[in-house]
């Protein structure tokens, strides 16, 4: 019998922990500080006086406050868990909608033969090539009179619809990278479609379950738009939204717990990257079909 | 074996995607109930503060009333504002600005507020210019919140420490060119100028158009000024330039029109162009002391009391009377005006302007007293309401500003372009 | 779209009567594994986008109901619009600078990334972090002060050369520029993406050819790159479909202006001005089915070119 053995990473990865790793290291050390700037120039933005923040721009402040973190976790009213709690829940249930529903659909463009497939191929391909401007008025009129606006369908029904068409062809991109023996062997062995998703795709696939797993997850927690539009209750806000609600380039803005809360609100989504990016590299080493 | 499905397996696909679709049910908030009224405005946490306290005190007086807040910043509010609009959901209280208020009147959105007045609201002690510019062909569809004026921001700490007078009323603009000049000179700073670059600021070529007798648009929606007054303004400016006491373009480019990117704040030059009320703004986000003074002076008056922002109720608001209700208590009742302070702009109101001196903080002191300054001297009339295509037209004032400034063309030929386009705009809207 | 790559192929060594007289049955599992796609298309995707369409034709103002005005947007348009062409000389410049650069500096980096090195997994996650940030707030007053008036970049031409360097992200010559670097800097996603495929490769190739005595050069030929090849496409397609809408980035620095100049007027920034500033939403359907069509064609034209560069593991041979 067939064993797939070791595809990807072989479980040991030989590091070179020789001198000869000093250059490439000096190297990547200065790269990840370019990286980084950013998010230290927002660290230490959310310790300075609001006063200082703009006039001056050295990373280290003059004065170190607290305040802004009291002042965003409890100035909108509302404390800010509540918002985090909010985007977990719309974030996490985008996770499992686009990674169950586009890795079914990618399945059948991959695998599966039926009629029209090459049309329905290129209408989903097609519906990432419109600008979402123009269908944001038409997709509000629908989602009001299905009655969902201040709720959080809007935000989660369409991803278990596997309407990010990106998520789809990622994984077809992947799923045609196994190979089809893999299947015939299955066949042969008496295993429909769904055993051969289930028991050969989904486990040989894991590097790209995984990234769509960050992308979804972050592209979702990051979304300013269809909370913006659909969501008008404070306490149903997520946190990009609640965020917004510090700022406003026309009248006093509060910087100092915009960049507090933007610092926490990092938390979850590296978080989110470290978990997930653990099985892109483990790749499918682990999980062979071994029979 | 074919690739066809079991029965089972088709179940088990079924669960898949069942499973999470009902799970979402399960923890979701539920969906807009009947019989509320919404309440919709731009602006920062600050702002928020404020009205929602003024939202619990009216709710505290009518029990039983739920009133929902929803608030962002500017950028975001006229395209949520919009597609609300468009999608038929507009909130019942919505926050307006003078520039979009006739587009919205005109397309029938908003409801004429006029047979509630004085009954329901009353502003009878209005400055009449204020409450004159919430009318749209003779009808109120808007309610004044807070006056400004277009004014200059300074640093007085910088100008003290290099020893220079602030701005003064009678100023000329030669002597306004002299004192950038001197500003920068004396800051010695790299990338340090007198005075942000008015050009690239609508408000600005107003004011300036104002002073020679004009306005930006007439009364029937055509342009108000000519290449002539569009012409003169970018020389001046291109002038003040070549000199140094404004912003060269590149540096002028980076101002936005906000406060945060605004040159007074991002520490570029020590003299700005913007509305009175948004000094409360310019202050939090500054170390220096912030003053406030006229523009220079011109043959004309060009500074008028606006409304910095008005309330207007939607035209599909179920209970039009509980709205302004809401709004009464906001602008014009002492318990709710008190608690808005005056942060959306010194009060159109003389009873309220009065309640509200008392505890004034020195924002507030400074925007009061330069209002009340420019009433005695003489304030412009009101001009007639921009046009459909105003906003259009601003680009355009922009471009031409940044075209001078990089000298990609010269201020004759700037103008030209300014107002062919923009007529060619003003007649297509 | 007609020329697609055929993705699959039935099962060879299935008897051919069962193909034809199963045609439906055969259907079946295809469309169930393909339902909630359906659903979604037809139930939230499909509509939104036929009144798009339609609104094109129309003069809609968001207000007032639409009023049909037939080809007069698309007339418009191409005969009297110069802020059309220049956005679309913006937008090209865009994709070609941006997505070669963007997807090579990220495979390198991928390919680098996936050797073994010390601290590998703190690399990866902080080489990532810039696309965390998205386009947030700060990316635009940061990317102020790396290329402003008294940024990173003069102050190090000033310590190196000596010179005064200008305003790059507010000069209408450098500012497209500098977007361009953003858009690179933000490489995380696709990177993500190579890594994923990398992985997939089955590692006893490298071990063969290494007892072969291929070099590694020979390897990333021979190799690395033709395995690599349909993740390869899937980021060049998508890079550039999202290229060609890009809109957050010139929204956020240039405030929604897309100056100075029209500089960074990118197309979807010209449509969203048209649209939401101006009320022109007719017009700005109009625009974006035009957009939509242009996308496709350089889709369809990818997707020819397969053949000469695409493998598939599941082709036939």
């Amino acid at each position: 019998m067939k064993t797939i053995r070791a595809e990807g990473a072989a479980a040991a990865e030989e590091v070179d922990r020789s001198w000869r790793a000093l250059p490439k290291h000096a190297a990547l050390m200065l790269a990840s500080l370019a990286m980084l700037y950013p998010l230290l120039w927002m660290l230490s933005s959310s310790f300075k006086p609001e006063d200082e923040i703009f006039s001056d721009l050295s990373l280290w402040p003059q004065t170190v406050t607290l305040m802004n973190y009291v002042e965003g976790w409890f100035g909108l009213g509302i404390q800010f868990g509540r918002f985090f709690l909010n985007s977990l829940i719309v974030s996490g249930l985008a996770v499992i909608g686009n990674l169950v529903a586009c890795s079914l659909a990618a399945f059948a463009f991959a695998r599966l033969e039926f009629p029209l497939k090459k049309l329905w191929f290129a209408a989903m391909l097609g519906t990432l090539m419109l600008p979402y401007h123009v269908t944001l008025i038409p997709q509000y009129v629908l989602f009001q009179k299905l009655g969902w606006l201040n709720t959080f369908w809007p935000l989660v029904v369409p991803k278990f619809l596997a309407v990010d068409a990106f998520f789809i062809f990622l994984m077809v991109q992947f799923f045609r990278g196994i190979p089809r023996e893999l299947d015939e062997a299955a066949v042969i062995d008496g295993c429909g479609p769904w055993r051969i998703y289930w028991s050969i795709m989904l486990p040989l696939s894991r590097p790209v379950l995984a990234a769509a797993a960050i992308f979804s997850f972050i592209w979702t927690w990051d979304d300013f738009f269809g909370p913006l539009l659909y969501l008008t209750d404070v306490a149903n806000y997520t946190v990009p939204l609640a965020l917004r609600g510090f700022i406003d380039s026309t009248s006093r803005s509060a910087w100092g717990p915009l960049f507090s809360m933007s610092i926490l609100s990092l938390v979850p989504v590296f978080a989110a990257f470290l978990m997930f990016q653990k099985h892109i590299i483990e790749g499918i080493a682990a999980s062979g079909l071994k029979r | 074996m074919a690739k066809t499905v079991s029965r089972r397996d088709a179940l088990r696909l079924g669960a898949l995607i069942a499973a999470p679709a009902i799970l979402t049910l399960a923890g979701l908030p539920v969906s807009a109930q009947a019989g509320r009224l919404r309440i919709s405005w731009w602006g920062g946490a600050d702002r928020a503060k404020r009205t929602q306290a003024a939202i619990d005190a009216f709710k505290s007086r009518n029990a039983g009333l739920d009133i929902v807040p929803e608030s962002v910043g500017w950028d975001a509010y006229w395209t949520k504002l919009a597609t609300q609009v468009a999608g038929g959901n507009p909130p019942d209280i919505i926050q307006m600005d003078y520039r979009y208020l006739p587009e919205y009147a005109r397309r029938g959105a908003l409801r004429p507020l006029d047979d509630l007045i004085p009954s329901v609201i009353d502003p009878s002690d209005y400055v009449p210019s204020v409450i004159e510019a919430g009318k749209i062909d003779g009808k109120q569809y808007g309610i004044p919140m807070g006056m400004n004026s277009d004014v200059l921001l300074y640093d007085k700490t910088m100008l003290d420490k290099l020893g220079l007078p602030a701005p003064t009323p009678e100023m000329s603009w030669a002597e306004f060119t002299t004192l950038g000049e001197n500003i920068t000179k004396k800051a010695n700073k790299r990338g340090y100028f007198g005075a942000a670059d008015p050009s690239v600021m609508e408000p600005e070529l107003e004011y300036w158009v104002l002073t020679r007798g004009r306005t930006l648009y007439d009364a029937s929606g055509r342009l108000g000024f000519t290449r002539d007054d569009a012409e003169s303004w970018l020389a001046l400016c291109a002038e003040m330039r070549a000199k140094g006491a404004i912003a060269p373009a590149d540096i002028a480019a980076t101002d936005k029109i906000t406060i945060d990117s605004d040159l007074l704040t991002t520490g570029r030059a020590a003299i700005t162009f913007t509305n009175s009320n948004q000094i409360v703004g310019y202050q939090a986000a500054n170390k220096s002391k912030i003053g406030m003074a006229f523009h220079p002076k011109g043959e004309k008056p060009g500074e008028y009391l606006k409304p910095s922002m008005m309330l207007c109720v939607s035209a599909s608001a179920a209970d039009p009377k509980a709205a302004a209700a809401l709004i009464d208590f906001m602008v014009l009742k002492p318990d709710g005006a008190k608690l808005l302070g005056v942060e959306r702009g010194v009060s159109p109101s003389a009873k309220v302007r009065e309640l509200l001196a008392a505890d004034l903080d020195e924002t507030g002191r400074l925007q009061v007293d330069h209002l009340s300054a420019l009433s005695k001297r003489g304030p412009a009339p009101l001009p007639p309401a921009p046009p459909k295509g105003a906003a259009e037209v601003t680009a355009l004032i922009r471009q031409a500003a940044e075209k001078t400034g990089f000298k990609q063309l010269t201020p004759k030929q700037a103008a030209d372009q300014l107002v062919s386009e923009a007529e060619r705009v003003l007649s297509k809207a | 779209m007609a020329a697609l790559h055929d993705t699959t192929l039935a099962a060879p060594g299935l008897p051919a009567r069962r193909r034809r007289s199963g045609a439906w049955r055969q259907a079946l599992p295809g469309y169930l594994f393909l339902a909630p796609w359906l659903a979604g298309f037809f139930l939230l995707t499909l509509g939104p986008t036929l009144v798009s369409l339609y609104l094109s034709f129309t003069d809609f103002d968001l207000l007032r109901s639409p009023q049909w005005v037939g080809g007069a947007n698309y007339e418009r348009i191409f005969s009297s619009d110069p802020k059309f062409w220049a956005s679309v000389g913006v937008t090209l410049s865009y994709v070609v600078l941006s997505v070669p650069l963007k997807l090579g500096f990220a495979l390198a980096i991928a390919m680098w990334l996936n050797r073994g090195i010390a601290g590998l997994g703190l690399y990866r996650a902080i080489f990532y972090l810039p696309s965390l940030l998205g386009g947030s707030v700060a990316v635009a007053i940061l990317w102020k002060q790396v290329f402003g008036y008294d940024g990173l970049v003069n102050q190090l031409l000033w310590l190196v050369f000596g010179v005064n360097g200008p305003s790059w992200i507010s000069n209408p010559e450098t500012s497209l520029y500098t977007l361009v670097l953003l858009s690179v800097w933000q490489f995380g996603s696709p990177m993500i993406i190579f890594l994923a495929g990398l992985r997939q490769i089955p590692r006893d190739l490298y071990e063969a050819a290494s007892i072969d005595g291929a070099s590694r050069r020979q390897q990333l030929t021979k190799i690395t790159l033709p395995l690599l090849a349909p993740v390869i496409f899937f980021n060049l397609v998508l890079q550039t479909i999202e290229a060609f809408k890009a809109f957050t980035p010139a929204f956020i620095i240039s405030g929604g202006t897309g100056g100075p100049v029209d500089s960074v007027l990118f197309y979807t920034l010209y449509l969203y001005q048209q649209g939401f500033a101006y009320f022109r939403m007719g017009y700005a359907s109009a625009l974006a089915w035009i957009l939509l069509l242009t996308i496709a064609a350089f889709t369809a034209l990818a997707f020819l070119s397969q053949r000469y560069w695409v493998h598939y593991e599941d082709d036939p041979r």
